[in-house]
């Protein structure tokens, strides 16, 4: 039972993190998984089952582009994924949602 | 783009297993493949072998059930579409009925249209002969073709247009859940 708080409430932070992630600068799915990971002492611990589809839906409703890139020297194409200003304007307006509920669930839980 | 000389053998195996695996449209399987090459390649270059890999990500057909079971869950319940087809359907079945009486109409004013211009066409269409031995004596038996468009086009609008009303309000009322 606890695993299905944990799950759920995860879920429901992921794609904002990870699209805040991508507005810093253009990334792929590895470098977001490592990021997530090292920065939240595992408790961020991706797999590609999950990450794949939160970047899909991103793509299609517009947050996000994606596209290859050559890698200097002999390295592999890796595909990139970059954010489009109406992600901006989605990762804004998320934030403040995010705040808005942070700040209701303290009052709640009395720590406010 | 779709490249299978890229990375060792092993790993595009794994990756076509994955694609062979996903129970998703075309389209979805092939960005995860490109995703797939595109951070296993990641993960070699910083330094996981590709059987660390391979194992790390799991068994193909676990990691092609997890992704079609997490991309299933942000698209709109197979019973939306169904509404969403069942409206389109409506609305084709409206403008088919729509056409129809348009058609009824036309016909009803024609008498009007054929004396102003004076010309020779007409709604009437032959559908019998009686009577027809020999030429001189042959009777046609007319009828206006599109005449008994009427209430059954009109019907057929009424039912669509109850259906579609009662669509959209079920789909709007579901998006705003």
């Amino acid at each position: 039972m606890q695993d299905r708080y944990y799950r759920q409430m995860k879920k429901g932070v992921l794609e904002l993190v990870i699209l805040q992630l991508i507005s810093h600068q253009p990334t792929y799915g590895y470098q977001l998984i490592s990021t997530l990971e090292s920065g939240s002492n595992g408790l961020f611990a991706l797999k590609e089952g999950t990450l794949y589809p939160i970047l899909y839906r991103l793509e299609d409703d517009g947050a996000i582009t994606s596209r290859w890139e050559e890698q200097p020297g002999r390295g592999v194409p890796k595909k990139y994924y970059t954010i489009t200003e109406q992600g901006r304007r989605q990762l804004c307006d998320m934030r403040q949602l995010w705040q808005a509920l942070c700040r209701s669930t303290d009052h709640f839980l009395g720590e406010e | 783009m779709q490249r299978y000389d890229l990375l060792p053998p092993e790993a595009e195996k794994y990756v076509k297993q994955v694609y062979q695996e996903l129970r998703l449209p075309r389209g979805l399987r092939t960005r995860v493949v490109a995703d797939l090459q595109s951070d296993i390649a990641a993960a070699l270059e910083a330094g996981e072998s590709t059987a660390q890999i391979v194992a790390r990500m799991g068994p193909p057909a676990e990691l092609a059930a997890e992704l079609s079971r997490n991309y299933q869950s942000t698209q709109p319940s197979g019973r939306q579409q169904g509404l969403r087809i069942a409206r389109g359907g409506a609305w084709m079945l409206l403008f088919a009925s729509s056409a129809g009486l348009l058609l009824w109409l036309i016909q009803l004013v024609w008498p009007l249209i054929y004396r102003v211009t004076g010309g020779s066409l007409g709604f009437a269409g032959s559908i019998g002969i009686i009577g027809g031995a020999d030429g001189p004596t042959r009777i046609f038996v007319t009828t206006s073709v599109t005449g008994g468009l009427f209430w059954p086009c009109l019907l057929v609008l009424a039912i669509a247009l109850v259906i579609l009303l009662c669509l959209n309000r079920q789909l709007h009322r579901e998006k705003n859940d």
